[in-house]
C-alpha cells in the first residue's frame, strides 16, 4: 500500500489502530464454541435457527373481516383499519436474552399471510400440506387450515396477482412466465409479493418519533380543511388512513410495554428482569416519544421494520445507512455513560438476529429452488461508510461495529454494503479485508463515484446523491425518498437472441405440441417473437445485429407493458399508509407511496445473460462473417441440433481461439459494451411507467440465470440448451469452459469498460478467491490494493466469495458438518446447505481468481 | 539513459523473445501486484523444476490428453507434413514423438479442444508492453510492477534489456528473477534498468549442484557477487529440497557465503519449501517425472525444520524469512 495515495487518512472516532481489531474482531470461534463473544447472542442465534416455522392466520383473518366490513371504503383506509386490527390482535413474543421487542408472532418464524397479494397458499394447502415440504416445513393445525380456506372465496378475485394476470394482454403474456408464458420477460417477486425495494426514512422516524410523525401528518391534514379537488380528497383519505394506522402502531407499542412487564415475573435471572423492565419502559415511551438513547433509537428503527413488514411482504425493505442514523445516539450515550460499547454491540447483533426471524412465505417451488428463502425478510440492505452530504468521509465507530456484528451472527440478513470513496480510511479497508476473508460473503463494495453519477443522471442533486444507498442486491436509490419498484422485471437477452436467429421461434419449437403454443404463440401470429429471419439466411453480421435489435425492441415493448399493468394492479388492489408516512414526498404531496407520492420514482428492469449474448455475437461475427471458417447454414444447424454432430465447432467456440468477455480483450469486451449499452439505451428511452416512474436499467440475476437458462436453446457461444445463462455481468461459463482465464486484473479491466453509470438499477459482479490467495499480511495488503485498483477502473460494484472449492464439495457431501457455512450467492449471502444442488454446483464451478 | 553500444537493435520495441506466459497479477516475485513474463529456455535442469515447459528455447507442443475429442485433424495435418509424430491410444492423442516432431506447430492450429497447446510464442517488446501497461493502476496502488522470469530470462537478455528500459522510462518498477547461470555481460546489459534482482542459491557444494541441476554453481555465485558489488537490491531464495539441500551443512555454508562473500548485503533471504508444481506440465511434454521420490511425507515436520533454519540464519544477523509473502518490503 502506498499510504501517500490515501489523501485523507482519517481516523474514525474511538477506533483502535487497524491491526488491533476494534472490539473483539473476527475470530473463527470463541473459547465457548460460538461466533459471537456474547453468549447471549450465540444462544439466541441457535434458538432462532433451530426454531420450527409456523403458519399464522391472524393477519389473514383480521384483513378478511375488515376488508369485508369496509368494502366500499377507499383501499388505503381499508388497509389502515385492517392493519390496526391486526396490531391489536397479533401474538406477542419474547425470548430470554432479546434486547429488542416487537414481533407479530411467536415464538419465532411465524408466517403471516398476505391475501391482498396472492392466493397460491389456498391451492398449496389443499394439494400438499406445507409441513411436508422437503425444506423448511411449515406447521399448522387442521383448524387453522379450515379457517384459512374459508377466506378463499373473498380473496380469489381481489388480489394483486390475479388482477395482474387477468389484465395482461396476450401479446405480452405469451413471453411472461408469471402468466404461464415462455420465459422471455418476467416480473420478479412483485407478482406474488408486495413492492418493497425501498429504504424508509429512518432519519425522519428517529427525529420525529411516532407522536411527532402523527403531528406532522395532522398538520398537513389541517391545512386542507374541507377538500374541494379530487387531489385534496385523495390526500385527506391518505392522512386519515395514516393517522389510524399510526395510532394502531402506538397501541402496539403499549401492548408490548404491558407484555414485557407481565413477563418479568416469569424469569429468575436478575439481568433478564432488569432488561424486561427497561424494554417495557422503552416501548411505553416510544408509543409517542422520539428516541433519546441508542437503545431507544435502535428499538424504534427495528419496530419500523416490523410494522412495514406487517403492512406488506415486499422484499428488500432496506436498512439504509444505520451507521449514520444511529451515530449521534451512540456518541451521546458513550459520552454520558448511558451505555457501553459492549452493550450497544449486543443491541446491533440482536437487531441482525431479529431481522432473520420473520418468515416471508414463498410457494414450494420457489422454496425448493432457493431453500430457506422464506427465512428472513429478504433483501434488507445495510449500507455502511461512504461520505456525508458535503462529501466528507462518514466512517464512524458504528461502521466497524456493524461489520463485526455480522461476523458474530453469520446470517444472510441484512445484506451488508460498504461504500468506498477516495477518502475511505485505511482502517476500514483493513476491516473489510478481514471480514471478506472470513468467507461469509459480506460485505459487498460500492464505488461512490460511479453510483452517484448513476443517480445524478436521474436528476438527483449532488448532496442527495452523496447519501445514496443500495437496496436488496445492487439497486440504487436516495434513502427515504424513493418509490420502490427497483427490481420489477427481467429480460432474458439470450432468449431474445435465440428468437432473433430463428425467426421468432424457440429453436426447439414443437409447434402444436408445445403447451405454450395453443395458449399463447398461435394467438399472437404463430410465433413467440417477431419474425426476424433465420441465421442461415443472414449474409452479413449487420443483418444479425438488425435482427437482434428488432427482436429486443419487440420484447422491450412487452416488458414495459407488463410493468405498467403490474403497477396499476398493485395500486388498484393495495396501498401502503405506513410506508407513505416514512417516504419523503408522500405526506407533502398528499399522494401515497404506491401512487407516485415519493420524491423520486423509478422502475428497475434488469437484463439477464448479457455475457452469454455478447460472446454469442462475438463468435458469430468472428467465425462466420470475418474469418469465414463456418457458414451461417452450418452454424444454424449446429444450434438447431444442440451441437450434436458439430463437436469441433462446439469446442472451437468454447476455446480461447475465440475471444471471450472477461479477459481484457477489446474485441470481445466491446461486444459486451454493445449488448449492455443497447439494452440500457433502448429501455431508458421509454416514457415513465404510469407517467411517473422513470425507467432504470440494471444487470443482475440473483439465482434465476439458472431458471431462465432452462428456457433458452443452444446459444452460439458454445452453450448447450437448458444450461444456465451467464449471471449478472459475470463472464459466461459453459459445461466445458470457464471464460475468464486471464486473472483478476484482466477481469477488472473488462468490467471497467462498461458504462456502469447507465445502470442505476445496478450492476453486479462476483469474484471468487481461494482462501490462500488473500491470507497473511501480504495477502491482505494485496487484496486492499487490488480493490482500490479495481474501483479506479470505473466499476460500480464488487463482491467476493472466499471459499476453497474443496470445502464446498465437502460441504455438499456432509451438510450436517457445514450448517453454518455462509457463502456469497449473488447480491446476497446464504447458507450453502440451503441452496439446491444445481446452484451449489454453480458456486463450486465459478472461476477461482488467484493472485499468482 | 542511453549508452553507446554496437548493438543496432538496442532500445528497439521490436526486439523479440520466446515467451511462455504473460501472467497478470502475480504477487510472489517482487513487491506489490505485478505482471510477470516467463521467458523460454534455461541452461539448468533442476530436478524439482516447477516450469519444465521453459527448458527449451523454442516453442513446443504440449499435450493435454484428457481434453482430446478424437477428431483426428491433427493426425492428418502431421501426416501431410510428412512427420507422423503424434501418438494416440486409438481414440485420443497421448503424446508426441519428439524425435519425429519438427515443431511446425500446425497440429495445434487444427486442435479445437485444447488437447494440443503451444508452449511459447514470439513476442515483441511492444506487444509485451501493451499487456503490461494495462495494470498500471494496480502497480501504482500497490508499489508493484514487472518481473521477468522463466526459464532463464537472461538467456534472452536483449529483450530483457529493451523491455526493462521501456518500463523504466514509463516509471514501472522492474524486477528480474534469474538463476544467474549466464554470461556476465547479460547482467551488465540488464542491471542499469533493473530495480530488484531475485535469485537463488540451491547448493554450496558444486559437485552436488551439478548432479541435480546439470551445472556447477561457480558462475552463479560469481554473478551474485557481481550484483552485490554493483550494489543492486537483491533477494536470495533458498529452495529447501528434501534429499538435496535439506540439511544444516547447506544452511551454514550458505550463511557463511552471505556473510563473508556478500557482506550480508542482500535485502532478504527467503526460504521456500519444495512444492511439486511442475509435474503436470512435464507430463504434457513427455518429460520424465524427475521429482519422483521427492514427496514430502511429513509436511509439518518439514515446515518446522524450515522455521528452524530461518532462526538459525537470523541468529547470525541474516535477514531470512520463511516463504515469499512476509510483510511487504517497505
Amino acid at each position: 500500500m502506498n499510504t501517500n495515495t490515501v489523501a485523507a487518512h482519517t481516523t474514525a472516532c474511538g477506533v483502535e489502530p487497524y491491526d488491533k481489531c476494534f472490539c473483539v474482531g473476527p475470530q473463527k470461534h470463541y473459547d465457548y464454541g460460538g461466533f459471537s463473544p456474547y453468549e447471549r447472542i450465540e444462544t439466541l442465534r441457535k434458538t432462532y435457527r433451530e426454531a420450527p416455522m409456523n403458519l399464522d392466520s391472524r393477519r389473514l383473518l383480521a384483513f378478511t373481516e375488515v376488508y369485508k366490513k369496509y368494502q366500499s371504503q377507499p383501499i388505503v383506509l381499508r388497509k389502515a383499519l385492517a392493519l390496526k386490527k391486526y396490531m391489536e390482535e397479533c401474538q406477542l413474543s419474547y425470548i430470554e436474552g432479546e434486547l429488542l421487542l416487537t414481533d407479530d408472532g411467536t415464538p419465532v418464524f411465524n408466517y403471516p399471510l398476505y391475501p391482498e397479494n396472492t392466493t397460491w397458499i389456498y391451492e398449496e394447502l389443499r394439494s400438499r400440506p406445507l409441513y411436508e415440504r422437503e425444506w423448511d416445513p411449515i406447521h399448522y393445525d387442521e383448524k387453522m387450515k379450515e379457517e384459512i380456506l374459508a377466506t378463499e372465496d373473498f380473496w380469489k378475485n381481489t388480489n394483486i396477482a390475479n388482477t395482474f394476470r387477468a389484465r395482461m394482454l396476450p401479446e405480452a403474456a405469451k413471453g411472461c412466465a408469471a402468466c404461464g408464458g415462455m420465459l422471455v420477460i418476467n416480473p420478479n417477486v412483485n407478482v406474488e409479493f408486495g413492492i418493497g425495494h425501498v429504504t424508509p426514512d429512518y432519519e425522519r422516524m428517529v427525529k420525529m418519533g411516532l407522536g411527532g410523525l402523527k403531528a406532522y401528518i395532522r398538520g398537513h391534514k389541517d391545512k386542507i380543511g374541507v377538500p374541494t379537488t379530487a387531489e385534496e380528497i385523495e390526500a385527506l383519505q391518505l392522512y386519515d388512513a395514516q393517522l389510524i394506522v399510526l395510532d394502531g402502531w402506538s397501541g402496539y407499542f403499549r401492548r408490548y410495554a404491558a407484555f414485557a412487564k407481565e413477563k418479568i415475573s416469569e424469569y429468575s435471572s436478575q439481568q433478564t428482569k432488569e432488561e424486561l423492565q427497561r424494554l417495557s419502559e422503552i416501548c411505553e415511551y416510544l408509543a409517542e416519544g422520539a428516541p433519546r438513547t441508542f437503545w431507544e433509537a435502535a428499538q424504534l428503527c427495528f419496530a419500523l421494520n416490523n410494522v412495514l413488514f406487517m403492512e406488506s411482504n415486499g422484499h428488500a425493505v432496506s436498512m439504509g445507512r444505520l451507521d449514520q442514523i444511529l451515530y449521534p445516539f451512540y456518541k451521546a450515550d458513550l459520552e454520558s455513560g448511558a451505555a457501553t460499547k459492549d452493550f450497544m454491540q449486543q443491541v446491533i447483533e440482536c437487531y441482525y438476529l431479529k431481522l432473520e426471524t420473520h418468515g416471508n412465505i414463498a410457494p414450494e417451488a420457489g422454496d425448493n429452488m432457493w431453500r430457506g428463502g422464506s427465512r428472513g425478510w429478504g433483501g434488507s440492505a445495510l449500507v455502511l461508510g461512504g461520505v456525508d452530504e458535503d462529501g466528507n468521509d462518514a466512517t464512524n465507530d458504528l461502521t466497524f461495529m456493524f461489520l463485526d456484528a455480522m461476523l458474530h451472527v453469520r446470517l444472510a440478513n441484512p445484506y451488508i454494503t460498504v461504500r468506498y470513496h477516495e477518502g475511505t480510511p485505511y482502517e476500514l479497508k483493513v476491516k473489510v479485508a478481514e471480514v471478506v476473508r472470513m468467507g461469509i460473503g459480506h460485505p459487498k463494495i460500492f464505488n461512490d463515484k460511479v453510483a452517484m453519477k448513476a443517480l445524478e443522471r436521474y436528476g438527483v442533486p449532488e448532496k442527495e446523491a452523496r447519501n445514496y444507498v443500495n437496496i436488496g442486491c445492487v439497486e440504487l436509490e436516495v434513502p427515504g425518498a424513493s418509490g420502490g419498484w427497483l427490481d420489477c422485471c427481467y429480460v432474458s437477452l439470450p432468449k431474445v437472441l435465440e428468437l432473433a436467429l430463428n425467426n421468432g421461434k424457440c429453436l426447439d419449437c414443437a409447434g402444436e405440441h408445445c403447451p405454450n403454443y395453443k395458449t399463447h404463440c398461435r394467438g399472437a401470429g404463430k410465433s413467440l417473437g417477431l419474425e426476424t429471419g433465420y441465421l442461415k439466411d443472414f449474409k452479413t453480421f449487420d443483418e444479425v445485429i438488425a435482427a437482434y435489435e428488432a427482436q429486443l425492441k419487440y420484447w422491450a415493448d412487452r416488458a414495459i407493458l407488463t410493468v405498467n399493468v403490474l403497477q396499476k394492479a398493485h395500486a388498484d388492489c393495495d396501498d401502503a399508509p405506513i410506508m407513505s408516512s416514512v417516504i419523503q414526498g408522500c405526506v407533502e404531496s398528499g399522494k401515497s407511496w404506491m401512487n407516485g407520492g415519493a420524491k423520486y420514482n423509478s422502475v428497475g428492469l434488469q437484463c439477464l445473460g448479457p455475457a452469454t449474448t455478447a460472446d454469442s455475437l462475438t463468435a458469430l461475427k468472428k467465425l462466420v462473417y470475418e474469418d469465414q471458417k463456418v457458414t451461417p447454414e452450418e452454424y444454424y444447424e449446429a444450434l438447431a441440433k444442440n451441437w450434436e454432430g458439430h463437436e469441433r465447432l462446439y469446442r472451437l467456440v468454447n476455446s480461447n481461439k475465440v475471444p471471450h468477455y472477461g479477459n481484457d480483450e477489446d474485441y470481445a469486451d466491446s461486444m459486451m459494451q454493445y449488448v449492455f449499452d443497447t439494452y440500457c439505451d433502448m429501455l431508458q428511452a421509454y416514457p415513465p411507467v404510469r407517467g411517473m416512474y422513470k425507467v432504470k436499467t440494471g444487470a443482475f440475476s440473483q439465482v434465476i440465470n439458472l431458471i431462465f437458462g432452462m428456457a433458452v436453446g443452444a446459444t452460439p457461444d458454445g452453450r448447450k440448451h437448458h444450461e444456465a445463462i451467464s449471471a449478472n455481468i459475470d463472464p459466461a461459463r459453459t459445461a466445458v469452459s470457464n471464460r475468464d482465464e486471464s486473472g483478476p486484473t484482466a477481469l477488472a479491466r473488462s468490467i471497467g469498460k462498461l458504462s456502469h453509470e447507465k445502470a442505476a438499477s445496478g450492476t453486479l459482479i462476483n469474484y471468487k478467491f481461494g482462501v490462500d490467495t488473500i491470507s497473511g499480511d501480504k495477502g491482505r495488503e494485496n487484496f486492499i490494493d487490488f480493490l482500490d485498483g479495481y474501483l479506479d477502473g470505473g466499476a460500480m460494484h464488487i463482491q467476493f466469495m472466499v471459499t476453497n472449492r474443496d470445502t464446498l464439495i465437502e460441504a455438499q457431501q456432509k451438510p450436517e458438518e457445514y450448517r453454518d457455512l455462509l457463502v456469497r450467492v449473488s447480491g446476497f449471502s446464504a447458507y450453502f446447505n440451503s441452496l439446491c444442488k444445481n446452484f451449489q454446483d454453480e458456486l463450486i464451478n465459478r472461476t477461482e481468481q488467484s493472485f499468482d | 539513459m542511453m549508452k553507446n553500444s554496437a548493438d543496432p537493435m538496442e532500445g528497439s520495441n521490436e526486439t523479440t523473445a520466446i515467451v511462455v506466459n504473460v501472467q497478470r497479477f502475480t504477487i510472489h516475485d517482487g513487491p506489490g501486484i505485478r505482471t510477470e513474463l516467463f521467458l523460454k529456455g534455461c541452461p539448468l535442469r533442476c530436478e524439482w523444476c516447477s516450469n519444465p515447459e521453459t527448458y527449451e528455447r523454442f516453442p513446443q507442443i504440449g499435450v493435454f490428453s484428457e481434453k482430446c475429442i478424437g477428431c483426428g485433424y491433427c493426425l492428418n495435418v502431421c501426416a501431410e507434413h510428412g512427420r507422423n509424430a503424434i501418438r494416440t491410444d486409438g481414440s485420443r492423442v497421448v503424446g508426441i514423438d519428439r524425435n519425429a516432431c519438427d515443431n511446425c506447430l500446425q497440429c495445434e492450429e487444427e486442435c479445437m479442444s485444447g488437447a494440443l497447446t503451444v508452449w511459447g510464442k514470439k513476442m515483441t517488446v511492444e506487444a509485451a508492453m501493451d499487456v503490461i501497461r494495462r495494470d498500471r493502476d494496480f502497480y501504482d496502488r500497490s508499489g508493484g510492477g514487472v518481473t521477468l522470469s522463466g526459464g532463464e530470462a537472461l538467456l534472452q537478455w536483449e529483450f530483457c534489456r529493451d523491455l526493462l528500459k521501456c518500463c523504466r522510462e514509463e516509471g514501472i518498477h522492474t524486477c528480474v528473477e534469474s538463476a544467474l547461470h549466464v554470461d556476465p555481460k547479460a547482467i551488465d546489459e540488464v542491471a542499469p534498468y533493473t530495480d530488484l534482482f531475485i535469485t537463488d542459491i540451491k547448493q554450496m557444494d558444486s559437485a552436488i549442484h551439478k548432479r541435480y541441476t546439470g551445472v556447477g554453481n561457480e558462475r552463479i555465485l560469481s554473478n551474485i557477487k557481481k550484483l552485490v558489488d554493483k550494489n543492486m537490491p537483491l533477494i536470495i531464495r533458498l529452495p529447501i529440497i528434501p534429499g538435496f539441500n535439506d540439511d544444516l551443512g547447506y544452511i551454514d555454508q550458505t550463511a557463511d557465503f552471505i556473510l563473508n562473500e556478500l557482506g550480508n548485503k542482500p535485502e532478504q533471504i527467503q526460504m521456500l519449501k519444495y512444492r511439486p508444481l511442475g509435474e503436470e506440465k512435464a507430463g504434457t511434454l513427455g518429460l520424465p517425472l524427475q521429482m519422483k521420490g521427492m514427496v514430502v511425507e511429513d509436511r509439518e515436520g518439514f515446515e518446522n525444520r524450515i522455521r528452524g533454519y530461518v532462526k538459525r540464519m537470523n541468529s547470525r544477523g541474516i535477514p531470512a524469512i520463511a516463504g515469499s509473502r512476509g510483510k511487504k518490503e517497505q
